[in-house]
């Protein structure tokens, strides 16, 4: 199992007022098991997959004390190092699918298009793996869906073509940002347990980026609760039940539930002193 | 205050016509909140286009306040019948300050002492008047929404119709908006008819709510039964247990 070990990584982006921090000092680490992420907008949450995947613009500023991955510092990796691992050892799932995939090429040339990149392979044979992907990612009509553009499938099957997509290269770190999002709630369940699967199955890490408390203490193994570009908790799913920090716990009381009726949902006001650097 | 009665909607296209609401019949006194649950492609936004007057009903009749609702409805309709978008990133104007946008449908409805009205409207949705010169992109998803909210209720309508007015935001500015909206709807005895797909967001804001699925209402209990867990149909069983 590939580690990764990230400490006391710092994102800024450059902003005609000077710098904006976007990151600010976290610690993280992935080895097997499932991390999820959780933060409001702008907590830092996708700065942070976009960092690991390598994928920040060029205005990003990165520094880390170390950031490692397979024992590689991709700090110092070349753009060419960046690109082989890119897809191939670390594999993204983006939030939407129907702005994620290339709207002119069918969902099995797009497949298709991974194995030839990652494994040269080409032809029939990539074919055959592309409609051994879409059947593994259950999708009842591989053949047909082979040949369909984006527009013509659904949501939930969009994000399936994803996670094919990202299984073609085969990672051993798979990132998915808010995969959910775009999807309804009844076919949120199954997609989850489809991934879950898949990654039990290949022996893959998952660090799952979302806003969704509930889902993510539901589906992951440990917890970074960040806000503010920083890590405010760090937990296992289970102890998220009861969580420590006054973010969190706030976080966790404002959403609605079918347990308790209240007069009005519970709101919270943000601590400045959440925004403090901490030593 | 609304009366739908067998509303059908087709959409015809060249080769099939497709039904995206079948017989639909429900009604919400003035007043009280109503909700309207169901997966996307069920024909919740359909019924609310056809609410506006958006789209047209293939048959059936949708009553607001005792009148019948036709295609391009009178400049009355309008006033009194007001709707939340579901992206308040793409529903305000991005080249007009919160005061051309709070200040256009005053102005549409002839409203007199805009400049009054526009500070009320701020204020009634937890804005301060620094906020009214401002563009959309200076303000964060849940001032939008408030924006949103306050463009409405500048021109004193009855009916609110809201779809998804929280999707797009995150839980905690979830709940500002949610109690904003609730406090609101007391104060001024709006009649609020809402569409999500959260059902214990709807359970908290409505009094009762129907389940869609398919362009069919298939049951519409009170907010006391979902939480009692007390629904006969099927599909309401399922999306409850997958919700949980």
């Amino acid at each position: 199992m590939s580690r990764l070990d990230i400490e006391d990584l710092r994102v800024s982006f450059a902003s005609r007022t000077g710098p904006v921090p976007a990151l600010r000092g976290i610690n993280l680490s992935v080895d097997g098991g499932r991390l999820g992420i959780v933060g409001e907008s702008g907590s830092g949450k996708s700065t942070m997959g976009r960092a690991i995947m390598g994928l920040l613009p060029p205005t990003a500023t990165v520094s880390a004390r170390r950031f490692e991955f397979a024992g590689q510092d991709m700090l110092k990796a070349s753009t060419a190092q960046k690109r082989s691992m890119r897809g191939r050892r670390i594999g993204m799932i983006m939030q939407d699918p129907r702005y994620a995939l290339n709207p002119v090429m069918t969902v099995g040339a797009q497949i298709a298009e991974c194995f030839k990149l990652h494994h040269g392979i080409v032809g029939k044979a990539a074919k055959a793996k592309s409609l051994d992907l879409l059947s593994a990612v259950r999708i009842n009509d591989p053949e047909i869906v082979y040949d369909q553009y984006p527009h013509q499938v659904s949501g939930g099957m969009g994000q399936r073509v994803m996670i094919a997509i990202a299984l073609a290269g085969e990672p051993e770190l798979l990132i998915a940002d808010e995969p959910t999002s775009a999807l309804d709630a009844s076919v949120r369940t199954s997609f989850l347990g489809l991934l879950d699967q898949i990654i039990k199955e290949r022996g893959m890490s998952l660090i799952l980026i979302s806003h969704d408390l509930h889902l993510v203490a539901n589906f992951c193994d440990r917890v970074l609760v960040m806000y503010g570009g920083q890590v405010m908790e760090e937990c296992t799913a289970a102890d998220l039940a009861h969580p420590h920090h006054a973010y969190t716990k706030g976080l966790a009381a404002c959403r609605p539930s079918l347990a308790e009726r209240l007069p009005e949902l519970r709101t919270f006001t943000r601590d400045p002193a959440w925004m403090e650097a901490k030593s | 205050m609304i009366e739908i009665e067998n509303v059908c909607v087709d959409f015809h296209t060249k080769t099939r016509t497709v039904r995206a609401l079948n017989d639909v019949s429900l009604s919400v006194p003035q007043g009280s909140v109503f909700g309207l649950v169901g997966e996307s492609g069920s024909g919740k936004t359909t019924l609310l286009r056809a609410m506006m007057a958006l789209t047209a009903a293939s048959s059936g009749t949708v009553k607001i306040a005792g009148e019948v609702v036709k295609q391009n409805p009178p400049l009355a309709f309008r006033r009194r019948v007001q709707m939340v978008m579901q992206d308040c990133y793409a529903s305000l104007n991005p080249v007009h300050t919160v005061d051309q946008i709070i200040g256009e449908p005053l102005a549409i409805h002839r409203f007199d002492n805009p400049e009054k009205r526009i500070l009320q409207a701020l204020k009634d949705v937890g804005l301060g008047p620094e906020h009214r010169f401002r563009f959309p992109h200076q303000l964060s998803g849940g001032q939008r929404q408030r924006v949103a909210i306050a463009r409405c209720l500048a021109i004193e309508p009855d009916v609110m119709l809201l779809d998804e007015p929280t999707s797009a935001l995150d839980v905690s500015i979830q709940a500002e908006i949610v109690n904003l909206v609730m406090r609101l709807q007391r104060e001024k005895g709006l009649t609020l008819f809402i569409i999500s797909h959260d059902l214990p967001l709807v359970a908290h804001m409505c009094d009762r709510l129907a389940i869609m699925h398919k362009g069919v209402v298939r049951e519409i209990i009170t907010s006391q039964d979902l939480i009692d867990n007390n629904v006969k149909d099927e599909y309401t069983k399922e999306l409850l247990s997958s919700s949980l």
